[in-house]
């Protein structure tokens, strides 16, 4: 894998990003800038399941106004974060926090995908004042704290063995 | 009093070896840091773009910054907090760090531009409030906001590449 690594870190496109002076300042910066179309998107639906936020317009519409850019912004994540692993493939893919990222990322968008096919099938979902029952309420704290958790792993790539110790690959 | 020597002994300090050399702390502040800057950037574009009449126009204007505002003021709280906080434990180099100084001062006239919204342009918000185009002093604040903080998010991103190598401004004088 080590090898795989090293060849890939190796290539004209991985040189020309982490030898350009602003490929992967501009990358982090579209990273950080779309965790936070994000975030902020899963977090005003998911006040809204809670009603706490945007009462007078229906969790459906809530989530029609939201989820067109939550989605823009994990495109653009998807984008910025293969440049930010093609700059520097061992450092991110030998990482623990990576992979737990993942993983934790594909629950988070699985959740939401659910979530969202029943806000538009479901006229639970189509009351301006309502709020939904405590199932759903707890499924949008839960959905919420899973993607705070994708940002924890995300930020602790760079910090792995310090995070994980002898469990990261990457401890010397 | 030498700044150099304040700001070095302020890294030094015991709050800023803690931040440096205790378990997770520094990364667990980071992300902290990025959370609470993610709250605040992402609640104001959302009323931003409301005030340039690109989305959530069915709500009245004054109802998403009642929702969005407390957000935005508790993730600018928790920025503070752990913005101080790494400043503490780096505060040897980033005092003199140019992307730091220029966060600071986008960071200034990002509040300015609220303050002259607040104080001036939302006086007559009423007459405005439902309208799907607001008036242009208006737009003009949403467009000004929405710049100035992506270029904060930028610039603070930047900070973090102090090396010569990697520092962009590098070639510039130091201040």
């Amino acid at each position: 894998m080590t090898d795989w690594l090293l060849a890939l870190s190796q290539t004209p496109v991985a040189l020309a990003i982490s030898l350009s002076g602003w490929a992967v300042p501009a990358s982090q910066s579209i990273h950080i800038i779309s965790i936070a179309v994000l975030l902020s998107s899963v977090l005003v639906t998911g006040l809204r399941v809670l009603g706490l936020a945007w009462r007078g317009q229906s969790v459906r519409q809530t989530a029609e106004r939201f989820s067109s850019w939550a989605w823009g912004a994990l495109v653009l994540l998807v984008l910025s974060g293969v440049v930010l692993i093609i700059a520097e493939p061992i450092r991110e893919l030998m990482a623990v926090s990576l992979w737990i990222k993942m993983i934790l990322l594909v629950i988070a968008a699985a959740i939401s995908l659910r979530f969202l096919r029943a806000v538009r099938r479901d006229d639970l979902y189509a009351d301006p004042e309502a709020v939904p029952g405590r199932a759903q309420r707890r499924n949008a704290v839960i959905t919420l704290a899973l993607w705070v958790a994708v940002v924890f792993m995300g930020r602790f790539i760079a910090f792995d063995p310090q995070i994980w110790g002898t469990l990261s690959p990457l401890h010397s | 009093m030498n700044a150099d020597l304040f700001f070095s002994g302020l890294q030094s300090s015991r709050l800023g070896v803690w931040i440096n050399t205790v378990g997770a702390v520094y990364p667990i502040i980071e992300t902290l840091h990025v959370i609470a800057l993610s709250l605040v950037f992402g609640t104001i574009l959302i009323v931003d773009l409301r005030l340039l009449g690109l989305a959530s126009m069915s709500r009245p204007f004054t109802h998403i910054a009642r929702d969005l505002l407390r957000i935005t003021w508790s993730g600018f709280a928790l920025s503070v907090v752990t913005g101080c906080l790494l400043f503490v434990a780096n505060a040897g180099s980033m005092y003199a760090n140019r992307a730091f100084q220029i966060k600071m001062v986008l960071m200034f006239v990002a509040g300015l531009n609220m303050l002259v919204f607040e104080r001036i342009t939302a006086r007559h918000v009423s007459v405005w409030d439902l309208s799907a185009s607001p008036p242009n002093a208006a737009r003009i604040a949403g467009l000004l906001s929405i710049c100035l903080w992506l270029a904060v998010i930028v610039f603070g991103r930047l900070v973090g590449f102090t090396t010569d190598v990697e520092d962009p401004f590098a070639a510039l004088p130091r201040m």
